[in-house]
């Protein structure tokens, strides 16, 4: 029994001296914080310019979307509860549906890939588009949930828990044979405390996008053109 | 050598016991139990039905969040028996039924979540306004068309279980005086 006792208290002690070896002071651990931040924001500055200088190469039959969608009450970061791996870009982002057709927002299917593009919520958005002579704009989906949860014997099941926001679209833009950039407008969606949408509104915003354009854009003999809405039913 | 033996054999006796308290800790719903304190104590009662015979899984665990006043805690888990589901402590507020889930031996052996639509208010979301007893009504699984590797499912609204033959359920329970006044007061109401 005697033995038994040192014995703990012995692993007791290394236990402690471990925990206590491994604590770090409050200026230790802010100045790792703060090269992480860092380091972070740098991987995204890169990040950025990479796309930028993606969007700079225009290739022949295709133009510029620009615009920007909203949703209000704004969505809270704590509202998107994105944990499953690769997830976590998909806060502050939206699902937009510009293509040359209506597609169902609801569908999954590797077929719908093409129609997608994955444009920031509240920022003006740069896309590139195929030329048709329409833009079709089907509505946009947020992710609000991707979380897994485990059960079964010793954990064995996995269930991935998804919940998309679902924003309704419909909305036809009539292009010109020579548009390289087309401006969209500012789409508004008002929401209830059940998420449903109440409301849709078109803004429009252009001299601050086209501002955000021309920063954007090294060729500035492309020239942002404003196209006004329509419904399926009629004009918006 | 032999009280030592005992001795062993009372640590691992013990450690046992240990781990089952706190794994009935850990898995027990909340550390709380309905019925058992005043009325005025456990705040709203909350309850329903939903019949799973065409699911393919039972019925054991249903989820519901609370959106309004947003608290970062606003979930909250059922009792579930036989296909009724109540919970109490619910306190004012808008709530939206999340998840609802159970065991599925078709599907071989294995837990199964059915999630309710994210947007929009569902007939079986409650509003509750004040303290008291809140039906959110019996539901029946019904299984809809889908795509291959993809289920899809409705709940409709069935009259059977009425309210009141769920509260003589929960009455069968054993409850505190001032619920069993309240519960007995709640059916002669909708009796009239």
């Amino acid at each position: 029994m005697k033995n038994n006792k040192l014995f703990l208290t012995g692993i007791f002690i290394a236990c402690f001296t471990m925990v206590a070896g491994c604590q770090t002071t409050p200026e230790q651990r802010a100045a790792k914080q703060a090269a992480k931040e860092k380091a972070r924001a740098a991987k995204l500055e890169k990040k950025r310019q990479a796309t930028i200088k993606k969007l700079n190469i225009l290739k022949d039959g295709e133009f510029y979307v620009v615009g920007r969608i909203e949703v209000t009450p704004k969505i809270k970061e704590e509202e998107q509860n994105l944990k499953t791996l690769g997830s976590k870009r998909l806060k502050g982002k939206i699902h937009a549906f510009f293509s040359n057709q209506f597609v169902d927002i609801r569908e999954q299917s590797f077929g719908i890939i093409k129609h997608v593009s994955e444009v920031p919520l509240y920022e003006d958005f740069i896309i590139k588009r195929r030329k048709s002579d329409k833009l079709f704009y089907s509505g946009g989906s947020i992710w609000l949930e991707s979380a897994a949860s485990y059960s079964g014997h010793m954990n064995k099941q996995t269930t991935v828990h998804m919940g998309k926001l679902h924003l309704p679209g419909d909305l036809v833009y009539k292009l010109k044979p020579g548009d390289k950039a087309v401006y969209v407008g500012t789409i508004r969606y008002y929401r209830d405390e059940y998420n449903a949408i109440k409301k849709v509104k078109y803004i429009n915003q252009y001299s601050n996008a086209n501002k955000v354009f021309k920063k954007t854009i090294k060729d500035q003999t492309i020239k942002l053109r404003r196209v006004k809405p329509k419904t399926q039913k009629g004009v918006w | 050598m032999e009280a030592t033996s005992e001795n062993s054999n009372h640590y691992r006796i013990k450690i046992i016991l240990t781990a089952f308290l706190l794994l009935f800790g850990l898995t027990s719903c909340g550390g709380f139990k309905a019925f058992q304190k005043p009325f005025e104590e456990e705040g709203s009662l909350v309850f329903g039905y939903i019949d799973t015979k065409d699911a393919p899984s039972d019925f054991r665990w249903i989820t519901m969040k609370q959106i309004n006043p947003d608290t970062p805690t606003g979930k909250y888990g059922f009792f579930v028996e036989k296909d009724l589901f109540y919970r109490t402590y619910v306190p004012n507020g808008l709530f939206k039924f999340h998840e609802f889930g159970g065991y599925s031996y078709r599907m071989g052996g294995i837990d199964l979540t059915y999630a309710f639509p994210l947007q929009g208010k569902q007939e079986i979301d409650p509003v509750i306004k004040k303290q008291g007893i809140h039906y959110v009504g019996s539901y029946k699984y019904v299984k809809e068309k889908a795509p291959l590797l993809e289920l899809r499912y409705s709940l409709k609204r069935i009259n059977k279980p009425s309210e009141i033959e769920l509260l003589r359920r929960i009455l069968q329970k054993k409850t505190h005086p001032s619920w069993k006044n309240r519960i007995e007061q709640r059916i002669k109401e909708i009796n009239q």
